[in-house]
């Protein structure tokens, strides 16, 4: 358990709640500076072009003042109210991140999951590292692999690397779509698994990719810095 | 100034970009990190880039902008917090265009006044 009590299906839960909530308010406020910025245009010209209309009835920039006014209060209702620090990096035993991400997977009968480590640590925050590693073997699952094979070692320079290896169908023609959010090439899946280890990945100074496999199969990749220092 | 417009939202690369030509500015548009990379080498002062782009962090142009233009100003656009850019400045999406003019005018003229 972390720090600050929460487990990882409590963390799991929660940050499909901050995945889902996040690209909501992205999206509006996208929206909103767009209104904003159309409805200032619009002011510039109507004062510009039409002054004696503007005069003549001073709801027109009261109007105008308002739309922006009620963009910005609208910008301001959706602001993260409960944001999520990114937690101080620590150094990481990757094994254990892997050992607690596979006991908390939920796996079909008939489905195998291996694990093999070298002692390697990592930069990064344990909890959020595990469940990272759990969104790729959850989507790995997903995609209808019947082996996985989770690996930790260290990268080549100064890294350390988790990798989830499976024998599922592979990449597909959405491979490029994979980490976007709210895609899902399964029928009644929310599509924010990888989106997730994405953010996690990136919260702990670290990243991630999806590979194909020559045979078949993904090998999903979570790189790492390997020291805190 | 020329102005390299990043973002994946067509109404605001359309509403900010009108506000920037009503000012006098020309604005250079890209949709994507991989369409911005076919105008890294255009001439442009200011660099206006979204956080969040289909293809991948806004952050990932930063230092390529930087290698091909090193005297433009990087405005990151963002209603996240981010940490360690690399940008000149973090602005939130609803920022108005004027302002982010201003704010990166002041930039070039500090960098001006400590050359």
């Amino acid at each position: 358990m972390a720090a600050d009590g929460f487990d990882l299906p409590t963390l799991h839960r929660m940050m499909i709640v901050w995945e889902a909530t996040s690209v909501l308010r992205h999206d509006l406020r996208n929206k909103l500076a767009s209104v904003r910025n159309a409805a200032f245009f619009l002011q510039r010209r109507v004062e510009t072009e039409a002054p004696a209309l503007v005069a003549a009835d001073a709801r027109i920039g009261t109007f105008f003042g308002m739309i922006r006014s009620e963009a910005d209060a609208a910008v301001a209702l959706i602001a993260d109210r409960v944001p999520r620090p990114v937690p101080e990096p620590r150094e990481v035993d990757l094994t254990n991140v892997v050992a607690e991400a596979i006991g908390h997977l939920r796996r079909p009968d008939g489905v195998e999951v291996s694990a093999a480590s070298e002692r390697v640590n990592g930069a990064g925050d344990h909890l959020e590292l595990s469940l990272a590693t759990l969104c790729l073997l959850e989507n790995a699952v997903e995609a209808g692999a019947r082996s996985i094979h989770v690996v930790c070692r260290s990268s080549e320079g100064d890294g350390a690397l988790i990798e989830v290896i499976d024998d599922g169908p592979g990449l597909g023609d959405a491979a490029d779509r994979a980490f976007e959010h709210f895609f899902s090439t399964k029928p009644g899946h929310l599509g924010l698994g990888l989106p997730m280890a994405k953010r996690l990945a990136d919260r702990s100074g670290g990243s991630v990719a999806l590979h194909a496999v020559a045979d078949g199969g993904v090998r999903a990749v979570i790189t790492l810095p390997r020291s805190t220092a | 100034m020329n102005v390299l417009l990043v973002d994946d939202d067509a109404a605001v690369r359309l509403t900010f970009g009108a506000l920037l030509e009503d000012d006098g500015h020309v604005v250079i548009e890209a949709a994507s990190v991989g369409a911005a990379r076919d105008h890294l080498r255009d001439d442009y002062q200011l660099a206006v880039v979204d956080l969040h782009l289909p293809d991948g962090d806004g952050t990932r142009l930063i230092p390529e902008i930087r290698a091909v233009r090193p005297d433009a100003v990087i405005v990151l656009m963002t209603g996240d917090d981010v940490a360690a850019s690399g940008a000149d400045l973090v602005v939130a999406k609803h920022c108005p265009p004027s302002e982010v003019v201003a704010r990166a005018e002041a930039v070039l003229a500090a960098r001006r006044a400590g050359a």
